[in-house]
């Protein structure tokens, strides 16, 4: 190895002092990043005072300018911009100090200058000509220029901070200096070389070729490149990004390797890579794939919003429906449609796996809170609702306790009034239209809302819990009192999953419990009805069906209700045994179902869950229920909430069936119930509809063997007659 | 024994709780109200009458604000009605509906008044005077302002029931249907749906009685006793119109009545509960026996001078002996002196709807009536020879006329309403069932004939019943609430019960 000798930079020996200090601090102390920037405003005010009349204030500036600079880089090692700024306070002191005649001063910024950037350069236009003479006689005297002549001449060449130009033009300080050349793939040479100022001297390097590199890229940066097992370091983007990101891999000699290529959150990339010969290979750019997996939304609606955690999220449709992928991890997906409801479920993505969902979305049922005094009773309450009501099939409970006071102190209500309403049913005027708007304004996204009042503000046992559909429905709520137990909750759970729409057996025939008969009795049959179809007549006595015997006429419906799945769909027939006054015989029934109506005056239902039921039944064009059902339906909500106008108007809005059990007589029997309560001057238009109920000899009332409409019919007619 | 002692010290702690204990209370009415009331309800228990009506009393007038005095007033009525003090029970109710109008206690005492007069009604007068007090509750405490209210859906139910009583049949089934159709669910239902079921009977609408009867036995939260009684009525049902409008006999059988451990010698005479128990006076061994639904024998009394075995309307078992009337069950015995004249030779006897009762007094050839409360008057009706009285439904009286061979229909004042005739050979003894039908057995043709309430001869039966069995002496009839006849013959020394 040539020795050229080290000129140190008087410069970096004013820093030294400091080292030690910075070698005390701890890594919490040392400075962030921003360091840098914050103390490039002070190098461009001393560059505007500069530029300006105050020119020599300027000297001061560029003093406390390097003093930062000084102090700073005791903690970290400045970029190269810095040096620059450096360098140019340098070349600007010494033009201040030239222009104030300070001879001494300017060889001192000029020879400081030249320690720190041996090719320093300037506009000359913009300078004074006797100190550019000057600058050019110091640097002559000082800088030493070396024309590198490097093979492969594509190997980096460097002398400390300074590195070769494009042509191989390199200018350092006079003196001895170590010249690094290095290559990958070859080994890197370090020659001591002293260099005296002149004119340019060559400097011929030769790098011995030792191994082959493999320049792998990603489509991604910070890709952890493994080869045969062995963390090589990540890839990184360079000046020419459409290359990809980048690592070169050196050391390589010819052979089969592995090359494994990892990110977080993406499949691993695996590459098989021969090396034949010690030259350069480049890699195809790898293309990493994210991990994900797919969520498959079975039964979910169009309009349905997604959120995973959160965040929306997008759905692809394939041929077997809806999908989302997602990156490995757990997961909240929150479906919400705007008409049918939320839909919540817990999901754990596994890459390349597919989890299949089936999306019931359910009307939210909305707790606003529970009043009183007793947080303790309400807390308790609130977990048995959440534990109990959380997993409901037909709805989604929304917590959103705390509102309930906001709301009824908007009403003008406070707790001990609603207590009174609750506990006494004493007259009082509830203004539960005004409760129902402000729970929709503050909790808008509920079907139905739960508000809760303790049954004493000490120490309550119960828990008055008041139920009311979504505005516009009838806001006359259900009361449902609750004890401190799972077991009454889990009745409102019941009730709460309870369908109004349901279907249920069909017999047509009055059948009754008669001490004097075998089994149940016979009374009638209705015209075509199934019993009658079955050869069924009046005085018969039902003594088994299908085998099993019946003794009453509970046992009789249980036994038929229990054959419905089984029977009424398939058309199978359910053979009965059957005695009357010429023997026993059997008989084969076929069995069907028929719609049924909300009885007057049910207890088992809640009403308001009842109502939004029916609305939304009623606003869904394909449902199977038919609307008139429907409708008579919500006719029997409003004469439960007492609305009688709202009933008369549902009623008169239904297009019956006419001549069966079920239908029009119903309808009219509802209208003469309803407008013989609304007043004398309607009596002879109740009269009329209840006398057409009356002429129907076999209507029912509430299902297709329900109770018959005509002797009802009749009662109220002689008496409103 | 353990003796306790108190330190000074410990008497001045509890003298200083009692004066906290105290001047809480004083702070808070509702406690030291609380205090009188468990007192009260303790004094109650005890049977310390007085003291416990001191209390409520007390009560009343110191705590009128709080739901005590309420619930006080409440107490002392039935307090007082438990010892037929009912006008001081009224003056309860009176002040508890009109001090608190709105209280749904006020509620509950014009249903109870109603209650107590419908007790206490001695005739139709009264009893239409019952309807006053319930027909206020629903129109003092409507649906709107109080939308679940027991006390309104019992009000329509009494109310129906009084209608139901009075023979108004059509604004009976209106109140029941009221109840079952405009109210919520209440525990009354099944009783509503019961009064309907019955209603429609009234109304001869036995399909639509028959559904209203059987949504009794599916109540849920009806009571057994209820469901008993409307299959009771199904079967009346079964018999007495399914099977004619089949062309079917009513009944289908005979068979002896059957007494565990007892054989009958010369049943004389047969009287039927509507349950299906069955008194019967075998002459032969000078016993009355009370025969239970299921046959066995529930009471045995020995009465030799036995002229006739009854069920009072209250389902009590009667005897009428030569001089008194006599309770079975009790061994009381009621003796009935008209005008300070002991009847000494009674004929037969009844006890009506109004807890009156009905003796015939065969020397004078009288019907006599005494109210619960002793006064007697002679029946109208009463004629020269009768030979026998049934109850009918709706405190009805029937008298069977041997020499007139009719049959009068006196309603609930002693009113006759009614009279038919019949071609009877000798007519000897008469049955009513709950319907109103009646039977007239006629010893000299061995027949019973069938009658319904308008007198239109509906059935006969005999001298041969179904299975082949010819009577031979028959002496009474009866009918039971399944519409089963039983029919005592002496001759064959056996009850029979047609079925």
């Amino acid at each position: 190895m040539r020795r050229l000798h080290l000129w140190l930079i008087a410069g970096l020996l004013v820093f030294a002092p400091s080292l030690t200090g910075a070698q005390q601090l701890v890594e919490e102390d040392l400075p962030e990043p921003e360091v840098w920037e914050e103390v490039v405003p002070s190098f461009a005010e001393a560059e505007q005072i500069f530029n300006s009349a105050n020119q020599p204030d300027s000297l001061v500036l560029f003093d406390a300018f390097l003093r930062q600079v000084e102090e700073n880089r005791v903690l970290e090692e400045p970029p190269d911009m810095i040096y620059d700024l450096v360098a140019k306070s340098y070349f600007f002191r010494a033009q201040v100090n030239h222009n104030l005649g300070s001879t001494e001063l300017v060889e001192l910024d000029l020879e400081q200058l030249l320690e720190i950037d041996p090719g320093f350069l300037f506009d000359r236009a913009l300078v004074s000509g006797r100190l550019a003479e000057q600058f050019d006689t110091m640097k002559k005297e000082r800088v030493a220029t070396i024309l590198v002549a490097v093979d492969p001449p594509d190997a980096a060449v460097s002398v400390g901070p300074w590195n070769t130009d494009p042509s191989g033009l390199l200018e350092i300080p006079t003196g001895i200096h170590i010249i690094h050349a290095e290559k990958a793939g070859y080994e890197s040479q370090d020659l001591e070389v002293e260099v005296a100022a002149g004119d340019a001297q060559p400097l011929p390097i030769l790098l011995e070729r030792t191994s082959a590199v493999l320049i792998v890229a990603t489509s991604i940066e910070d890709v952890e490149i493994f080869l045969d097992g062995a963390n090589r370091g990540s890839t990184l983007y360079g000046s020419d990004t459409t290359q990809g990101a980048l690592l070169v891999l050196d050391g390589l000699q010819p052979g089969g390797y592995e090359l494994s290529a990892r990110k977080e959150s993406f499949r691993e990339s695996l590459v098989s890579v021969q090396i034949e010969d010690l030259l350069d290979y480049n890699m195809a750019s790898i293309q990493l794939v994210p991990t994900s997996g797919v969520v498959a939304l079975n039964n979910m609606p169009p309009g349905t919003v997604i959120r995973a955690n959160g965040n929306l999220v997008s759905p692809s449709f394939s041929g077997s429906g809806v999908q989302v992928a997602l990156s490995p991890g757990g997961y909240t997906l929150s479906l919400a449609h705007p008409d049918r409801g939320l839909f919540e479920a817990r999901v754990d993505i596994i890459d390349q796996q597919a989890v299949e969902i089936d999306v019931r979305l359910r009307p939210p049922l909305v707790l606003l809170g529970i009043l009183g005094g007793d947080t303790s009773t309400a807390t308790r309450m609130n977990g048995l609702l959440s534990t109990e009501l959380g997993e409901l099939g037909s709805w989604a409970l929304i917590d959103r306790s705390g509102v309930a006071e906001e709301i009824v102190a908007a009403a003008g209500l406070d707790v001990a009034t609603l207590r009174a309403y609750a506990q006494t049913g004493s007259r009082q005027t509830i203004p539960w239209i005004e409760i129902q708007k402000e729970a929709g304004d503050r909790a808008e996204e509920g079907s139905v809302y739960m508000l809760g009042v303790l049954s004493d503000d000490l120490l309550a046992e119960t828990v008055h819990m008041f139920l009311f559909p979504e505005s516009p429905l009838p806001a006359r709520p259900d009361q449902v009192d609750l004890a401190l137990d799972s077991a009454t909750v889990r009745n409102l759970a019941a009730l709460l999953n309870h369908s109004v729409l349901e279907s249920r057996p069909t017999l047509g025939a009055i059948v009754v419990d008669s001490p004097a008969a075998a089994g149940p009795l016979v009374v009638q049959t209705s015209e075509g009805g199934p019993a009658q179809q079955a050869g069924l007549t009046s005085g018969d006595e039902i003594l088994s069906i299908d085998g099993t015997t019946v003794a009453t006429v509970s046992d009789f419906w249980r036994e038929l209700t229990a054959r419905v799945e089984t029977h009424a769909t398939s058309g199978r027939l359910v053979p009965l045994r059957v005695a009357s006054p010429g023997g026993e015989r059997d008989v084969q029934l076929a069995l069907t179902t028929s719609p049924s109506l909300i009885e007057l005056g049910a207890t088992d239902v809640l009403y308001s869950v009842a109502s939004y039921e029916l609305s939304t039944e009623d606003q869904n064009e394909e449902g199977v229920v038919p609307k008139w059902v429907v409708r008579l339906n919500q006719a029997v909500v409003y004469l439960h909430g007492g609305d009688l106008q709202g009933a008369i108007q549902m009623l008169r809005s239904i297009d019956a069936p006419t001549g069966g059990r079920l239908g029009e007589a119903q309808v009219n029997y509802l209208l003469g119930l309803a407008l013989s309560s609304a007043g004398g001057e309607y009596a002879s238009t109740a009269s009329g509809f209840l006398t057409r109920a009356a002429e129907g000899t076999d209507g029912r009332l509430y299902h297709a063997d329900g109770p018959l409409i005509a002797p009802r019919a009749k009662v109220r007619l002689r008496v409103l007659n | 024994m353990t003796r306790l002692r108190i330190t000074a010290p410990s008497l001045l702690g509890c003298l200083a709780l009692l004066w906290i204990a105290n001047a809480t209370a004083a702070q808070q009415g509702d406690g030291a109200a609380e205090r009188v009331w468990v007192q009260a309800q303790r004094l109650e228990r005890e049977e310390k009458i007085d003291d416990a009506r001191n209390e409520y009393n007390l009560l009343v007038s110191n705590f009128p604000d709080t739901s005590y005095a309420q619930e006080a007033l409440l107490a002392l009525a039935r307090s007082y009605r438990s010892t037929d003090q009912v006008q001081d029970a009224y003056i309860a109710l009176d002040k508890l509906a009109n001090d608190y109008p709105d209280s749904p206690r006020a509620a509950e005492a014009w249903v109870l008044r109603g209650r107590y007069q419908i007790e206490e009604a001695a005739d139709r007068a009264e009893l239409d005077d019952t309807r006053t007090p319930l027909r206020r509750v629903p129109a003092l405490f409507g649906r709107k302002e109080y939308p679940a209210l027991d006390a309104r859906v019992e009000a329509r139910v009494r109310h129906g029931e009084v209608h139901l009583l009075l023979g108004e049949a059509s604004q009976a089934a209106l109140d029941f249907l009221g109840a079952i159709e405009e109210e919520s669910r209440s525990p009354w239902m099944a009783q509503a749906f019961y009064g309907l079921g019955r209603s429609l009977m009234n109304n001869d609408d036995w399909v639509g009685a028959a559904d209203a009867l059987q949504a009794v036995i599916a109540q849920e939260d009806g009571s057994e006793r209820l469901r008993a009684e409307a299959r009771i009525d199904l079967a009346f049902l079964h018999r007495n119109w399914i099977r004619p409008s089949l062309g079917q006999d009513r009944w289908l059988t005979a068979r002896p009545l059957g007494i565990a451990g007892a054989a009958l010698k010369r049943p004389l005479r047969v009287a039927a509960r509507r349950d299906g128990s069955v008194l019967v006076f075998d002459t032969g061994q000078g016993q009355i026996l009370h025969v239970s639904p299921t046959g066995e024998v529930a009471k045995r009394a020995t009465q030799q001078q036995t002229r006739d075995v009854w069920w009072s309307a209250n389902g009590r078992p009667y005897a009428t002996l030569n001089d008194a009337l006599y309770a079975v069950d009790t061994s009381q015995r009621e003796t009935f002196t008209p005008a300070g004249v002991p009847i000494k030779n009674l004929g037969a006897g009844q006890r009506g709807v109004f807890q009156q009762w009905v003796a015939l007094d065969r020397d004078k050839k009288a019907l006599w009536t005494f109210d619960r409360r002793g006064q007697a008057r002679a029946l109208s009706a009463a004629s020269d020879d009768v030979a026998d009285i049934a109850l009918a439904p709706r405190g009805e009286l029937l008298i069977l006329d041997r020499k007139g061979k009719s049959v009068t229909r006196l309603d609930m004042n002693g009113d006759r309403v009614h009279r038919f005739t019949g071609s009877w050979k000798r007519p000897q003894a008469l049955a009513s069932d709950s319907y109103g039908n009646v039977y007239i057995l006629d010893v000299g043709a061995k027949t019973v004939e069938v009658r319904d309430p308008e007198g239109t001869r509906i059935g006969q039966v005999g001298p041969v019943l179904p299975g082949g069995i010819e009577l031979r002496a028959p002496e009474d009839v009866a009918v039971d609430g399944h519409g089963r006849l039983l029919l005592a013959d002496r001759g064959l020394a056996q009850i029979y019960v047609l079925e």
